[in-house]
C-alpha cells in the first residue's frame, strides 16, 4: 500500500543553507519503497538548489520529516513552478525539544 | 584542489556549564557582505560650495558596537541554551543575544571571535601548505584582512 503525505510549507536545505521554499506538496511512497515529491517551488537560490546533498524538509507540528533528494527536475523559467523529485529513504525525524543532542538535533529523551 | 565555493560545514564550540554553540566553519562572500552591512552605517554629508551647488558625500563607517554582534550573528547557527534560535530570523537572533547576561554574551562573543581567527589561520596554513605564499593578496584579501581594513571608515 502506498503512503502519502500532503502539506503546504516545505523547503529544500543544502546543509544549513535554505535552498528553496515549497508551497504545497505531495510526498508519496510507492510499493517498492521509493519516495517521490511533487510540489510548487515558490522561491529558490539558483546556486544552492543545484548542490548536493540536498534535503527536502517537511515541517509538522512536532518537528520535521526529512528526505535526501536523489533526482530533481528544476524546470526553466522564472517564478513559481511545479517540480518533481525522487527522494531517498526517509532520514531520522527531527523533533522539537529543548534537550537536544549537539550531533544531529535528535531528541535526547530523559527517563 | 579545494573548492572555491563555501560548503555548509559546521563546528561545535564548547562553552562553560556544558553548553555549546553550532557555528559555520566559514562565511561565504554573500554572508561576509551581509556582515559588513550589519556592522556599518551610512553617513551622508551635504556640502554647499560658493556657487550654491550642493554635493552629498556618503560614507560607510564601521560601528564598533555592532561589529562583534554582527560577527556572532554571521556565524551562529544554533546553541544548547533554552531559547531556540535554529533557523530563526536575524532580528530574533539579535533579540535573543541582547537578552543574555553580559558575561554570558561575552563568552559567546569570545568563542565566535576565537573560532573566526582559528579558521582564518587554518585556511592560511592550508594555502601555504599547498602552494607556498599567497600570489594575489592585493586583490583577494581574506575576510579578516578586509575587516581589518574597514576597522576605521570606508567611503
Amino acid at each position: 500500500m502506498s503512503r502519502a503525505i500532503r502539506g503546504v510549507v516545505g523547503r529544500f536545505d543544502w546543509g544549513y543553507f535554505p535552498a528553496g521554499a515549497i508551497n504545497g506538496y505531495n510526498v508519496t511512497r510507492s510499493e517498492d519503497g521509493t519516495w517521490s515529491l511533487r510540489g510548487t517551488l515558490v522561491n529558490f537560490d539558483a546556486f544552492k538548489i543545484r548542490q548536493r546533498p540536498l534535503i527536502f524538509v517537511a515541517p509538522h507540528q512536532d518537528g520535521e520529516w526529512r528526505w535526501p533528494v536523489q533526482t530533481f527536475d528544476l524546470s526553466e523559467g522564472h517564478g513559481p513552478r511545479q517540480i518533481q523529485a525522487t527522494l531517498g529513504p526517509q532520514l531520522p525525524e527531527m523533533l522539537k525539544s529543548r534537550k537536544r543532542s549537539p550531533l544531529n538535533g535528535i531528541v535526547v529523551r530523559s527517563t | 584542489m579545494e573548492s572555491w565555493f563555501v560548503r555548509p560545514d559546521t563546528r561545535l564550540l564548547q562553552l562553560s556549564d556544558g553548553q555549546w554553540l553550532k557555528v559555520k566553519d566559514r562565511l561565504s562572500a554573500g554572508e561576509f557582505r551581509a556582515h559588513l552591512r550589519r556592522s556599518t552605517s551610512l553617513e551622508h554629508e551635504v556640502a554647499t560650495d560658493a556657487d550654491g551647488n550642493t554635493t552629498t558625500t556618503t560614507t560607510r563607517r564601521v560601528d564598533p558596537l555592532l561589529q562583534n554582534l554582527s560577527t556572532v550573528v554571521a556565524y551562529l547557527l544554533d546553541w544548547s541554551l533554552e531559547a531556540p534560535i535554529e533557523r530563526c530570523a536575524e532580528s530574533e537572533l539579535i533579540a535573543a543575544l541582547d537578552a543574555l547576561d553580559i558575561d554570558r554574551y561575552s563568552e559567546i562573543r569570545d568563542a565566535v571571535n576565537a573560532h573566526q581567527i582559528a579558521m582564518d589561520r587554518e585556511r592560511e596554513l592550508a594555502k601555504n601548505g599547498k602552494g607556498g605564499e599567497k600570489k594575489s593578496s592585493a586583490i583577494s584579501p581574506s575576510p579578516a584582512a578586509v575587516a581589518g581594513a574597514l576597522s576605521g571608515s570606508a567611503s
